[in-house]
This record gives C-alpha cells, structure tokens and sequence, in this order.
C-alpha cells in the first residue's frame, strides 16, 4: 500500500514539474485573457473594484468578454499572498491543474475500484499534453474540473457506504463550487448530476429523504449563481456572443432553408466534429501552423489504448452503471465546445479529454496485464514490448516539449498579443517625454486584427494605479478610442496625425505608412517572437 | 409467396421509390454531365465524346474515368434515348439491387428475419446512397460491387460469378485496385470456411494477378503517373508536410536543440502519422451521422450518409457485437478499416467515396442495434428517420441553393435556350460560368456530337474549347464588333460582361440567374469574338 502513495506521489511530483517549470517565461507573454484577469484582481485587491469602477462585480467586463469570476479572485488571493508579479496569475491555474492529478486518482479508484488503473490515470493527466497547457494558460476551467471528479468521488464514496451522509454533502457542495468556476459548468455539472442520479438510482432509493434535503442545500449554494445569470444582461450577452449561431456558415445556410432545421444540421455535425481524431491526437493545441504537423490534446501513442480501453470497459461484466457515467461525461462534456461559434474549442471540454485520458489508462492496464500474463519463453518479447511502449511515450512527450517551448513560441506569438508587453513598458519609459501616446492595436503578420485587452497591456505594465484607472478611463470620440492618461488607444489616421506634435505613435504595417515615412522618426520597432516586425514608435 | 416476400418486396418498392421520385435531381455536375453524355454517343455511334471508339480509358475533371459507369450509363440510353430517365436509371436499378443484396446478406449473420428486414430498410433509407442512386457515378456500382462480392463468397457461389464481380471491380474504379486484394484475402481468410485451401490460394493469386494487370495496364497510359500522384498519393505531394517538417525542425535548431532529435522528431514519418488521423478522420461519426460532404457531390448538403438518429443503434449494434457478438459479426468492424484504407495516402481532401463503401456493411450493424432496443424506441427511431429523409427529399430549394456551384442548374436553362436557335449559329460561352461549360452544353443541347470529336489519345483532364459552331471563351478573349454578316450570341459571366462593357455598348437580352438567385449569365448581342 505505501508503494501505491510512493508512486503517486513522484507522479504528483511530476505533475508539478511539468506545471510549473518555467511557468513565468512560457508562455512566453501573458495574453489578453490573462492580463485583463489579473489587473482585474489587482484592482479588486487594491480598491474592490474593477478597472470600470464596479464593485465586487459577479462577471467581469474586461475586454466585453464577460467573464466569469472565479479565477479573477483566486488570482486576487494570490496577489494577497505572493505580491506583484505578473506569473501569480498563472499559480491558481497551475495549482488546480496539479490538484486534478489527485483527483483523478481518487475519483477512478472509487469508480473503477482498482488503484492501478488509478495511477496509470494520474499519470496520464499529469503528463497529458492538453492537461500540462491548459493548467499554465491561466485557466478556469481546471478548477472547475477539480471539484467535479472530487465531487463525484465524493458522492460515489456516499454510493459505496451510505451511512457517511457527509459523503453526500461534501460531493454536493464541491459541486456547486465547480459550478461558480465557468459559464459552461453552470450547464453541465446540474447536467452531469441528474445524469448520475439517474444511472444510480437503485443505489439511492434508500436514501431518498437524505438525498431530498441535500437537494434542497444543493439549490440554496446555487442560487445566488442563478440569479446573476438570470439577472445580468452581460451573461445574456455573451451567451449570445458565443452561441453557435455567430458561425458566418451557418447565417449562410440559414439563408437558404428553414432556420431551426439548418441550426440543428449544423449543431450536430459540430458536435459530432468535437470527436475527430485528427483534432484529438493531431492538431487539437493548434501549436503551429503547420496544417497537421502540430499537437492534439493526447497523444498519438494514446489512440490504440484509447481503443482498446473503450473494448475493454464495454467487456467488463457487472459494469453498466459506471461504464453509462463514463459515456455521460464525455458526450455532455462535449456539448459546450459542439455548440459554440469555434469550430473546435478544446477549452470547453477538457473535462473530455480528463477522462478519455483515463479510458486510456484502462487500455494500458489492459494491455499490461495481457503482456505480463503470456508464457515465459516470450519474456524476452515482453520486456521489448514494455521497453518500445515506453520509448515511444518519451518521444511523444519530447515532441510535445519541443512543439511546447520552442514551436508554439515562433508561430502562434501574435495570438498571445506578443509583443504588446514590451510596447507597454517602452511606452511608460517615454510617457514622460511627451504629451501623448497613441497606439493603435490593429496588428498581424499576415492579416490584420484588432488586438484587445491593450489599455490593460498599458495599464498594468505602466504600473498605472487601479484607483486612478478608475477615474480617468473613458471613451473617446475617434474611431475605436479608449483614453486614460496620457494614452490613447485608437486607429491611426495618418493623414491628421502625421501633424501632431511631440506625440508617440505606435502602429503596424496596417495601421503607418511605413514606408513614407522618415527614418529618423522611426525610434523603435518591435518584433514578433519570430523576428518579424510587429509595431513600430514613431515620434513627432 | 410467404409473408417475408410480400415485405421485402414492399422495402425494394419504397427504396425503387425513395431512388426515383424527383427524377431531375440532383442536377449533374459537370463530370455527371459528360459520363451521361458519353454514353448517348456511345450509345449510338459506339464512341465517346471525343470520337474514340470503345476507349477503356475516359476523360474526366480530375482523373482518368475507367470504362464500368460509361458503359452502364450507355445502357440506359440505348434502351431509353438521351434523357435523364435513360442517364440515371442504370444508378437507380443498381441503388435499389443493393438493398436486396444486404437483405441477402444480413441472412448469415442472424437468423431472425427482423434483422434482415432492418439491414434492408437502412439501406434503402441511407441519404447517401438514395443521392448516388440518382446519379451517374462509380461509387454506388462500386458499392454494390462490393456487397455483391462478401454475399458471393459468404453464399458460396460459382467461382466464375465470383471472378466476373472482381473483373468488374477493377474495370470500375480505381480505388478498387487497392481495396480488392486485401478485401478477397480477408474474407477468405476468416469468412469462408468451406473452401479448401488450394481453391483459396488459387483466387488468392488471381486477385493479385488481376490487380497487377491493372496496373501494369494503367502505366502503360502517359499520364498515369500523375493520375496516381494527384488523386491516390496526393499526401505525399502535399507541401504543407514537407514545408512544416523544415520550418518546425529549424526553429528547434535556432532554439538550441540537438539536431539529431529535430531530425529524430520531425521527419518523413509525418506523412505517415498525418495520414493516418486524416484516414480516421474519414470514418468518423461526423462523415456517417453529421454532414458528409458539404459540396453536395455524393450526398445531401446538410446530411450524413445515415439520418442523425440512426447513431444510437448503432452505437448499440456496435457495442453489442464487440460484447457478445460472434467473431462472424466481430469481424464486419475490420471493412471498415479494410474498404478506407486508401484514404492514407489521400490528403488533405476526404475520401468519402470510400465510406461510402462501408454502408452496407454498417448497415448490418445497425439492424443487429435494433435487436437490442425496444420496439417503441424502435418506432421513435424510425419515425424520426423518416421525418428527416422525408423533409430533405421533398424540399429540394434549399439543397439547390447550397450546391449553386458544384450542381448549376442555370446551364440548363442556358442550354435550353441554345437549342430554340439554329445550330448553324456562332455561340460564345464564358469558361468561368462552372468548372467546365462543354459538357452542359453537350448533355442539353442538340449538338452533333462530331462536333466535339477531337482524336485525343488517353485524355487526362482534358478540356474543350470548341464545339463546331460553339466556342467557348477564356479570360483572354478578345471583342469586336461583329461583320456585317456575322452574328453571334454570347452567353457572358460577369468577368466578360465587364470587359465588353468597358468598350462597347451591348444589349443583354436575358438574364440568368444561378441557384441562389444571383445574375451569372448575361445573354448579349453586337459583338463578336
């Protein structure tokens, strides 16, 4: 038994390693997500409101994405806890992400029942690719994924013995905190329990009066979650920002036939998309932009035991309840990516990708046994069977490193508003030798777009102070204009602009003509991570 | 006559029904177009639209066309002339043979009638199969070729039958140079138990003679190279892999990184692992239950190959044979593998002519799934089929607007118009109306078809620009005005349309508007090319 714990941990241990190494350089910016989250948590820290000036808000404005609150005030904490820096926004995703290693241990060992598959599980989440990048990427929905499998371990173990009605309510009340981690959780965990309910019911008819009441302690947590859905009008907002019906695909075939029919051929051909194999072990990280050469969310030596896991769970005798939960959790968990706008939104559906890694790890137990129990005179056979296993899973997690640290960096920078930082640190170094700066966010190698989140690149890297962003952030008359300080965040016209005086103008190829304009008042260009130029500082 | 007969013959008749209701659609394509074409004139002068007499070898947009559909299509207008009754109902007899031979099938791996019937129905509901039914194309005669094929073995049948399906296979498509071997091995191999070993290695060896032959014959044709390098092995021409391997590797060796394990990493083996996710991503839930194929070439735009609620039985048959089935039924799992594997080495396009290779044998699937559930689940599962089927078959405007441009039906309308006038007259058409103009203009018009003989030895994506007194016009046509007895009408898209209104004043005299109701054809007259 020790060596079971023994293992675990030095899994744990690489879980933490793997989350952690270098976590402040890669990626190797924070991104909009992450810099508006934690100048967020910064202001809530310091004055209790957002940067928008309101209080204790239960969604945050941010980049009119509306976000959910949850990881905004964890990152608040960490602020409380580890001062300013701008990596603690990434600690709470980091942590959560090593906390899902246990508890994915435990919740396979309640549902499975068997403590090898158990570790191979563990193991498989803590070096799991999609796992690894989502818990550095500042990520909500890791913590909501914690208290769901510690959630169901909790309720699985009330299954197991039915007299510890603590069981019970420590399920149900890690529940409901999942449910306050996303906007999708608030869907799928109520989902997810009436579909457990469901398949367990024999296992709980003689606890009906316990479960009634848990139930009611169950509405009472969520409710509060419930009302701001139901109340705020950015939840409807941006319910309907990212619904499936934004897809510009769809507004064609809508078009042509009867709407309620081409939203429901769409939507299940998206969904349905959701389980490509290409996307699950080819491509689904979106590392590079290399078509197919690029990392999906398991790796490709996982896609045999990942079938030979489904077989041998559909084999196992007396399995229907748990084997009916597995397929629940992934087709539900499926469904937030499958109606979304996106073609594919990983993001959405981790929980999937948790327990088709555990699947996999039911494969490999499955595999291992069949390979330990052939006879003796293929022992030799057996060891090289292991050895090139395991050769073979180093090179995937090589490849994944190497597509991680090196790739990603090169070929998706502009995705994580690379360089705005270094913009906004050269632009404090000269806001004092001028009377204002105007940088226009429009940017990109190959097309241009709008970069967002760029008044809190400024701001936060300006170490301008919350309670003065508060007052002086406003909306100014020019196209796209966003002013506080000496900053103005706007699109360039060139035409005008060119005559003002002891300004900073700061645009890209979209946005200067950059080839008309002197060199001498040219003082600064930054590059993509790729050495491409990105923006460059003009000064009048 | 039993109680099962009058039932079968009732599921042959909806299927026959299912197939030729709506006769019109869909509209050809351009390649449809030309193999419905090719067999009127084969039909009648024994040539093709070229003037090769009894080529085995055709023409196509894409790739050579070997001679099995041409010469079917050919049939159908000996008996019935030149129309789309005589152009399709080869496909439509074919379509609906195949649901008996999966009735005939199903036979052999249950014993409860219900299961065949079941097989049956599915296969006479399939999306996929009802549109290529419609149609003339190799896959669906590729299909039955196949089904036809497992139920002779599993039948027992005469060796000669047997010989003259795979002599028909190969004579079909090329695909089926790939899939025969392996599929002939495969089945006697674990199917078919009764014959003796020699019998089994004497086929074995003809399989492979007769897909050597084949080959040995294909290259012998001057492009056939390229035939196979553009549409078999397109992966491995694919730049994006070759260019991708280079670039990832070099930013490693920029970061520092040994090089042995950039090369170690990103090598040629990328083909391979791209490949094979691009050849999953073929048969994934998405082709067979969501949308096959968006360009409405081998199905219903909006459509999987099976209505969406069939998922659940088989998603049930399927766990049901990997739990309790025989090896019999365990073993239809590998079709799916073996009748798709060429899809490997084809990217990024989808193969989807290869699923549907598979139906009839997921059909089987799907029926033993229905075992499993209830009969009211069973009637729900059915009514919601039906419902879906019913509604794509009967309201056609939408999947004629999402398939404006690979299924135009203006060139109809077009062609109809061209035909009110004298042959004798000079005709202009722009080439940019649709992928290739000549076959619409061949199929619907009166055309004599010497004026497209051309004597073109092995054509490979040949195209026409002339068709006696039809001409058709590239982006670099010149305008003039017309002589003093010339006269000719023109039929302009858009990017001529501008190009003579800049210099001259026209009159457009009609009007055509594609699927979507958008101006595509300007009918003109005053200027000559």
């Amino acid at each position: 038994m020790k060596k079971r714990y023994l293992i675990l941990l030095v899994i744990i241990v690489l879980g933490i390693f793997l989350r952690f190494f270098k976590l402040q350089y890669f990626p190797v910016q924070l991104n909009h997500d992450e810099i508006s989250q934690l100048y967020d948590a910064i202001s809530i820290a310091q004055t209790g409101k957002d940067i928008y000036g309101n209080f204790l808000p239960t969604m945050f404005q941010s980049v009119n994405d509306f976000k959910s609150p949850f990881y905004t005030y964890a990152t608040t904490l960490t602020y409380f806890i580890l001062g300013d820096h701008e990596w603690i926004i990434r600690i709470p995703g980091a942590i959560f992400g090593v906390l899902i290693i246990i508890a994915s241990y435990l919740f396979v060992l309640r549902l499975l029942r068997n403590y090898k598959i158990a570790l191979l599980s563990s193991f498989l989440i803590s070096t799991s690719p999609s796992e690894i990048f989502f818990s550095r990427k500042s990520f909500e929905n890791g913590a909501g994924i914690f208290f769901m499998l510690i959630a169901f371990y909790f309720l699985l173990s009330f299954i197991e013995k039915q007299k510890i009605i603590r069981f019970l309510y420590l399920g149900i009340t890690f529940m409901a905190v999942g449910m306050y981690t996303y906007f999708s959780h608030a869907m799928i965990i109520p989902l997810m329990l009436g579909v457990f309910i469901l398949i367990f019911r024999k296992s709980l008819t003689g606890s009906k009066k316990k479960i009634i009441f848990v139930l009611l302690y169950w509405i009472l947590l969520i409710t509060p979650l419930f009302v701001v859905i139901l109340t705020n009008p950015a939840s409807r907002y941006r319910s309907q920002t990212v619904f499936i019906t934004q897809d510009m695909n769809l507004v064609k075939r809508m078009e042509h036939t009867n709407k309620y029919k081409a939203i429901l051929d769409f939507s299940f051909n998206r969904y349905l998309d959701q389980f490509n194999p290409a996307f699950i072990f080819g491509n689904g990280l979106a590392f590079t932009n290399q078509g197919p050469l690029d990392m999906g969310l398991l790796f490709f030596i996982q896609l045999p035991f990942l079938i030979l896991g489904v077989i041998y769970l559909i084999k196992l005798e007396n399995f229907h309840k748990e084997r009916r939960f597995i397929l629940a959790w992934i087709l539900v968990g499926m469904l937030p990516s499958g109606l979304t706008f996106e073609t594919h939104s990983p993001h959405r559906s981790i929980m999937v990708f948790t327990m088709l890694n555990i699947i996999t790890a039911v494969g490999l137990y499955a595999s291992f046994r069949k390979i330990m129990r052939t006879q003796i005179k293929f022992a030799l056979i057996k060891k090289f069977s292991l050895l090139f296993l395991i050769a073979l899973f180093i090179t995937n997690n090589i490849y994944f490193i190497h597509l991680y640290y090196v790739n990603f960096p090169y070929e998706k920078s502009q995705e994580i508003h690379y360089p705005f930082k270094q913009v906004a640190q050269f632009a404090r170094s000269k806001r004092d030798e001028v009377d204002q700066i105007i940088f226009d966010p429009l940017f990109g190698e190959t097309a241009p777009v709008i970069g967002t989140a760029t008044h809190y690149y400024l701001a936060y890297y300006g170490n301008f102070p919350p309670a003065k962003f508060q007052k002086e952030y406003r909306l100014g008359t020019r196209e796209r204009e966003v002013l506080f300080d000496k900053f103005s965040i706007r699109k360039i016209d060139w035409r005008k602009d060119k005559d003002l005086k002891n300004v900073l103008i700061i645009g890209s190829i979209w946005s200067l003509p950059i080839d008309s304009i002197s060199k001498d008042k040219i003082i600064k260009t930054f590059y993509y991570y790729n050495k491409q130029p990105a923006f460059y500082v003009v000064k009048l | 006559m039993n109680k099962n007969f009058y039932i079968l013959l009732f599921v042959i008749i909806t299927a026959f029904t299912l197939r030729f209701a709506n006769l019109t659609f869909p509209s050809f394509t351009s390649d449809e177009a030309r193999i419905a074409y090719r067999g009127y004139v084969i039909a009648t002068s024994g040539k093709d639209e070229l003037g090769r007499a009894f080529p085995l070898l055709f023409n196509s947009l894409e790739d050579y066309q070997l001679p099995a559909v041409s010469y079917l299509t050919a049939a159908g207008q000996l008996l019935f002339g030149k129309s789309e009754f005589g152009a399709r109902i080869p496909f439509i007899i074919i379509g609906t043979l195949l649901v008996l031979i999966v009735y005939k099938l199903s036979k052999f791996f249950s014993p409860r009638p219900y299961i065949w019937f079941i097989s049956a129905l599915m296969t006479a509901f399939s999306p996929s199969l009802i549109f290529l039914s419609k149609i003339p194309n190799e896959t669906i005669l590729l299909t039955f070729i196949f089904a036809l094929l497992f139920y002779l073995f599993l039948n027992n049948s005469n060796k000669i039958f047997i010989i003259l399906t795979m002599i028909t296979a190969v004579f079909t498509s090329k695909q089926a140079w790939f899939i025969l071997f392996p599929f002939v091995v495969y089945i006697l191999l674990f199917y078919q138990k009764s014959w003796v070993k020699k019998d089994k290695l004497i086929l074995i060896a003809f399989t492979a003679v007769l897909v050597l032959l084949a080959f040995t014959f294909f290259f012998s044709i001057p492009q056939a190279r390229r035939s196979l390098s553009e549409n078999n092995f397109s992966i491995f021409s694919n730049i994006t892999i070759k260019n991708g391997i280079d670039k990832l590797r070099g930013q490693g060796l920029l970061s520092g990184w040994p090089p042995v394990i950039d090369r170690y990493l990103f090598n040629k083996l990328h083909f391979l692992t791209t490949g094979f996710l691009h050849w999953l991503s073929n048969i994934s839930t998405a082709i067979y239950f969501g949308q096959m194929d968006s360009s409405g070439k081998i199905n219903y735009s909006s459509l999987g190959a099976w209505a969406k609620i069939i998922i659940i039985p088989f998603v049930v048959g399927f766990v049901s044979i990997i739990n309790k089935g025989d090896q019999k039924k365990k073993l239809l799992v590998i079709f799916f593998l073996l009748l798709t594997y060429p899809a490997i080495f084809v990217y990024p396009n989808l193969s989807t002519d290869l699923v549907v290779l598979t139906l009839p044998f997921m059909a089987l699937i799907i029926a033993l799934g229905f075992e499993r559930l209830n009969k009211q689940i069973t009637v729900l599962i059915f009514f919601l089929m039906i419902l879906e089927i019913a509604w794509n078959i009967s309201f056609v405007s939408a999947e004629y607007k999402n398939t404006a441009d690979s299924r135009p039906i203006l060139e109809k309308d077009m062609m109809t118009n061209i035909t009110e006038k004298p042959i004798t007259s000079k005709i202009a058409v722009s080439d940019d109306l649709v992928s290739d103009i000549v076959p619409y203009i061949e199929w619907y018009t009166l055309i004599d078809p010497n004026a497209g003989f051309e004597q073109v030895n092995s054509p490979y994506k040949f195209r026409q620009y002339s068709l006696g007194n039809i001409k058709v016009i590239g982006s670099d046509e010149k305008f003039s005005t017309c002589g003093i007895e010339q006269q000719m009408k023109i039929f302009v898209s858009n990017r001529d349309l501008k190009k003579i209104q800049t210099q001259f004043n026209i009159i457009i005299l009609k009007i055509y508007n594609n699927n979507s109701d958008v101006n595509k054809v300007f009918l003109i007259e005053g200027v000559c090319t």
